[in-house]
């Protein structure tokens, strides 16, 4: 099963996951969010029982069981019923996938919809329970919405009434004076800085003055919600005052703040390094001075509440609990929310205003937005080997197995394949009659080479109307080993047909000539477009460089003009573009990933990805608050600061604990492990047939269920980190940040149906 | 429940249990009371007799190990009682960093008043409780007196039907403590109900209509104040212009003869120390600079209505 909406979202580990993963990821959140409900439901029906429901009217209002819950409870029980059977008799369940090669490690499985009858049981069972908990919950928050939200008329006059009063009190003489000298000596100092000429800091106080109207007009608009009519917004604005007077927030704020300024300002980089290096600190400390400080204020806020017993006066007014703990995450979101705003906004203006080389702009002062292939490693046919594998890319003994390489010589038959199932369409149309393609690769030296001289590579770039084929053994050459055109006359026609344009003066062939705007480049284009053929030889490719080729978008007319056929090998249509990548220069290896080449599609802002960026980390924070404010309803202050913490630090070993959670992990679960320590055997050593070792691997297996079930407690917050996005220069698609909205949102609703029971089941004065 | 009935509770119980469950301790048990509508009511009962279990269970801070409590005929649990409720809980508990105006514009919104109205009712309650001059500081630098003011403030911000106070004269001065008292019976006066628990018997005897006294989570007694506390085995007798003499002694002794009786004592009532410091402040703030004179030389009788307090004094 995959994992669900409860957290893990894979990032370096693949591909970003898209709208096409919402179904399975829906799936996945209904049966781990059901199995939790289940629990939960069976927890609250053993409470009611134990309250005298019967004889007070009040625990009757305050424990209700109506027979919706037991109706839907019922059937969610009548259908886990039928998963244990299924369990028991070994039907119905997913696949497993295979084994991954020894020491690989095993590939991410993207959330999928499964349409086998154990987890389409497993998740009407898990609805069920969801509808049968959730029932006081949902009812109590419509109620809550009503007193909280009223756009009639009424309601809207009355906020009016309210804004006015607000106002009133706002704007004192006091207030007003101080926002007027604060204006005027802010304009006096650009005065100075325009009359002095200095441009950066002009720039940067032009940027600190937007970013202070936009934080400025947030907060209005914030304060402006928090005067509407009903206690969730009244405790919401309390929170807000009580965060801002609390000194703790300050104290973070003015500690870390220097950090958020740009690296090269206090540390040297590598020039090509200096923008990747201060996006990746300055991300980093941004966290931690949004993160800290919203644990701190939020964990301490309505447990403080309950020792002081200020909440006494509150809840003995007319207002639901969970209003109150819905008034808390609103406040403590609210606030810092600006203080995020805040400082991201003044660190891209620093960041922005930062003097750096132009490497480093032009690697990563950018968002790219690239279109990604599939890769593959492939050589000559495998016919002459025993074993007949295919070539599947070098493993250089590198610890981190992440890339794999291709060897360098002429006569090398290897290729790095991207395979593009799709190309966007605009590709055909794009500015110059040209589309970049990107690369990264890794370099890794079999000779020492020549200095400052990267490895000779050639690219290959075809159509589906144009494939490749794996050469034979017969077929290569010493010093030559190009991959066959299948169509064989095809090839010849190209040939020809270059040759009619070099006898017209036009050398389609010479790459230092056939540039973008150049008449050669217009003859590769209508080349490309006509054979869907396009190489680029000799290039220089460095050690971990952001290069790229441009490759003409007639390849792209070519591939969009009719559909692919089917490929006779797979049975699937064949990839409507790709790429092959071959090492030219004798005794190197060039590696690399899949993310290591792509089409660039687009290029955005750098300061947009940035601000995108850091709605990953909005999601964060709701994490935090959210755990924080539901832990709040019942342990204290310090243990509800020590159990958020603990959720999100373990959440950076997502992989870890999914390696538990499957039994994958290496040496086995901690039976096993203990086991093996006591015997001192080492983890690799066959086990046993014994009856103890059994019952130990059965104990493991116990292990993994629970750390499956913790798993979906805690947050994948690698997952939400997309600093790394923006330090290496790629867009943040909307599609992926939609997803980690609706994860986010996911991931919190649970933790709120939690704190509504535990705050509804507290005596507060006990 | 007759609809002069404001409080009801029925068999109300409450043990308190330790996290295992095991039973700690009865805090009430089977209490049955019903509070009138108009009428001052007093809890009244040693440390850990179940007074402020009880209010904390009618406001649903508490839940029942059994029985039932009601409030305007409604169950303890529904929240909507709660907008006819002012509570003053033992010890000032509000939010320390709000000033005066904050605190009651806060405690207004819980129970969606109108904004304008929740202002003008705000600043008249400052002004009632005194805390003018002090609206703007925040509750972190008001002594304990003036917090309990402003704690009342709150308490009828919703200009409640009924009025629970527990403790309210703790860490009042005895200035306060008249001010309050005065206040609570300004309340009977507006046709609300008050609920009260105190450990100051004075106070509640100055106030209460009728009285619950618990012990050890038992309900001792119940009843009217006057009939509780009155001794119909004695007689007293006042006079006022007559000098003390054994001759007025013998002469009195004869009459209670006369009539079956024995004269018990003959002299001088005291007044209350109460009263003795109000009349000294108030003595202090009419003549400033003199030094207070005793009744006698002042001339000025001693019993009579105690002057209503000043402003709050500040810390």
């Amino acid at each position: 099963m995959s994992s669900a909406l409860f957290g893990i979202l894979q990032l370096d580990r693949g591909e970003p996951w898209g709208y096409a993963e919402l179904p399975g990821l829906m799936q996945a959140w209904l049966q781990d969010g059901g199995g939790f409900a289940a629990l939960g439901l069976v927890v609250y029906l053993l409470y009611a029982l134990s309250t005298p429901t019967d004889k007070s009217q009040s625990e009757k209002l305050r424990v209700p069981v109506s027979n919706w819950m037991m109706l839907t409870g019922a059937i969610s029980f009548i259908f886990y019923a039928v998963v244990l059977v299924l369990v028991v008799t070994g039907k119905g369940g997913v696949p497993e996938p295979p084994p991954p090669p020894p020491g690989e490690s095993p590939p991410v499985i993207r959330p999928t919809w499964h349409n086998e009858l154990r987890p389409t049981m497993l998740m009407i069972a898990g609805l069920f329970a969801l509808l049968s908990i959730g029932e006081p919950f949902a009812r109590d928050v419509w109620k809550i919405t009503r007193r909280n939200v009223s756009f009639g008329t009424g309601g809207i006059k009355r906020y009016w009434r309210s804004l006015r009063v607000y106002a009133a009190d706002l704007l004192t003489p006091n207030r007003v004076t101080a926002l007027i000298v604060f204006v005027v000596v802010y304009v006096l100092l650009g005065v100075a800085l325009f009359a002095l000429g200095v441009p950066r800091l002009t720039d940067i106080w032009t940027g600190v003055l937007l970013v202070a109207l936009g934080v400025f007009v947030a907060a209005l608009l914030l304060l402006m919600l928090f005067e509407a009519e009903g206690p969730v917004w009244a405790i919401a604005k309390l929170s807000f005052k009580e965060a801002v007077r609390n000194q703790v927030l300050w104290i973070f704020l003015i500690g870390l703040l220097p950090f958020l300024f740009p690296i090269q300002w206090f540390s040297t980089s590598k020039p090509a390094d200096e923008m990747r290096t201060t996006t990746v600190m300055v991300t980093i400390f941004l966290s931690l001075l949004v993160l800290i400080p919203a644990n701190l204020i939020t964990s301490f806020g309505l447990a403080q509440d309950v020792k002081n017993q200020t909440i006494f006066t509150v809840v003995c007014k007319p207002i639901e609990r969970f209003e109150l703990v819905l008034g808390r995450f609103i406040g403590y979101l609210a606030l810092m929310t600006l203080v995020l705003l805040a400082l991201t906004g003044v660190t891209l203006v620093l960041v922005i205003n930062s003097g750096m080389s132009d490497k480093a702009r032009a690697e990563t002062y950018k968002a790219r937005v690239p279109h990604r292939g599939k890769l593959e490693f492939k050589s000559i046919v495998a016919t002459d080997r025993k074993e007949q594998k295919d070539f599947d890319g070098t493993n250089v003994g590198r610890e981190f197995d992440y890339r794999k390489y291709i060897a360098g010589a002429g006569g090398s038959p290897q290729r790095a394949i991207w395979k593009f199932a799709t190309v966007p369409a605009a590709l055909k149309t794009a500015a110059g009659d040209r589309v970049p393609v990107e690369f990264t690769f890794d370099v890794y030296r079999m000779t020492k080479g020549e200095q400052d001289k990267g490895v000779s590579t050639t690219f290959e770039f075809v159509t589906h109307n144009t494939p490749l084929r794996q050469p034979l053994l017969k077929e290569i050459a010493k010093d030559e080993a190009e991959w066959p055109w299948v169509q064989e006359d095809k090839r010849k026609e190209y040939l020809k047909a270059v040759e009619e344009y070099r006898a017209r003066g036009i050398d389609p062939l010479n790459q230092d000539r056939a540039r973008p705007g150049s008449k050669e480049w217009t003859a590769v284009n209508e080349l490309a477009e006509k054979y869907g053929y396009y190489r680029f030889g000799g290039k220089q490719v460095l050690d971990y460089t952001v290069m790229g080729v441009e490759i003409p978008a007639g390849l792209f007319r070519n591939a969009l003009a009719n559909a692919p056929q089917t490929d006779p090998a797979t049975g699937k249509p064949l990839p409507m573009f790709t790429a092959y990548v071959k090492c030219e220069s004798e005794g190197q290896l060039l590696g690399a990933a899949e993310p290591d080449l792509y089409l660039l599609q687009n290029e955005m802002p750098y300061a947009l990805n940035f601000l995108k960026s850091s709605i990953g980390l909005w999601c964060r924070l709701c994490m935090v608050i959210g755990i924080a404010v539901a832990c709040s309803t019942y342990l204290s202050g310090v243990l509800t600061l020590l159990a958020t913490s603990f959720v999100y630090i373990v959440g950076f070993f997502t992989d870890f604990l999914s390696e538990l959670a499957t039994g994958r992990s290496a040496g086995g679960g901690p039976f096993q492990s203990m086991s093996q320590l006591v015997k001192a055997e080492q983890p690799t050593a066959p086990l046993s047939e014994s009856a103890s070792t059994k019952a130990l691997l059965f104990g493991d297996k116990g292990t993994a269920w629970g750390a499956r079930r913790f798993q979906n407690l805690v947050p994948d917050v690698d997952s939400f980190s997309w600093g790394h996005f923006v330090s290496e220069g790629f867009n943040v698609n909307t599609e992926y940040l939609v997803l980690n909205l609706i994860v986010t949102f996911g991931y919190l609703l649970p933790w709120a149906i939690l704190a509504y029971y535990l705050m509804k089941s507290r005596e507060v004065a006990a | 429940m007759a609809d002069d009935v404001v409080v009801e509770t029925r068999s109300l119980s409450k043990v308190y249990r330790d996290f295992w469950g095991r039973k700690k301790k009865t805090a009430l048990n089977a209490l049955d009371l019903k509070i009138h509508k108009g009428e001052i009511f007093g809890l009244l009962g040693p440390n850990g007799s179940g007074k402020t279990t009880t209010i904390k269970l009618l406001l649903g801070l508490l839940f029942p190990t059994s029985g039932d409590a009601f409030v305007f005929g409604e169950p303890a649990a529904k929240v909507e009682k709660n907008e006819r409720i002012g509570y003053l809980p033992e010890e000032s508990y509000l939010y320390r960093f709000l000033n005066a105006e904050e605190t009651l514009d806060f405690y207004g919104r819980l129970f969606k008043i109108d904004p304008e109205v929740r202002k003008k009712r705000a600043a008249e309650l400052i002004d009632r409780v005194g805390l003018s001059s002090d609206k703007k500081r925040i509750l972190k630098e008001y002594s304990k007196g003036m917090r309990q003011r402003i704690g009342l403030a709150q308490a009828l911000i919703n200009d409640p039907d009924l009025v629970i106070l527990d403790e309210p004269t703790s860490g009042l001065d005895p200035l306060g403590t008249r001010w309050m008292k005065d206040l609570i019976l300004d309340l009977k006066k507006q046709g609300k109900t008050v609920l009260m628990c105190s450990h100051r018997l004075e106070d509640v005897q100055d106030v209460c209509g009728r009285i619950a006294i618990l012990y050890n989570g038992d309900l001792q007694t119940l009843g009217k104040v006057s009939t509780l506390v009155e001794d119909a085995q004695r007689l007293e007798v006042r006079a006022s212009n007559v000098k003390e003499s054994p001759e007025l002694k013998a002469d009195l002794e004869a009459v209670f003869k006369k009539h079956g009786g024995t004269m018990e004592a003959v002299g001088h009532p005291s007044s209350t120390l109460e009263e003795l410091f109000l009349r000294v402040i108030e003595e202090s703030k009419a003549r400033p600079g003199r030094r207070y004179l005793p009744p006698e030389e002042a001339k000025v009788p001693v019993y009579g209505n105690a002057p209503a307090p000043g402003p709050a004094p500040k810390q």
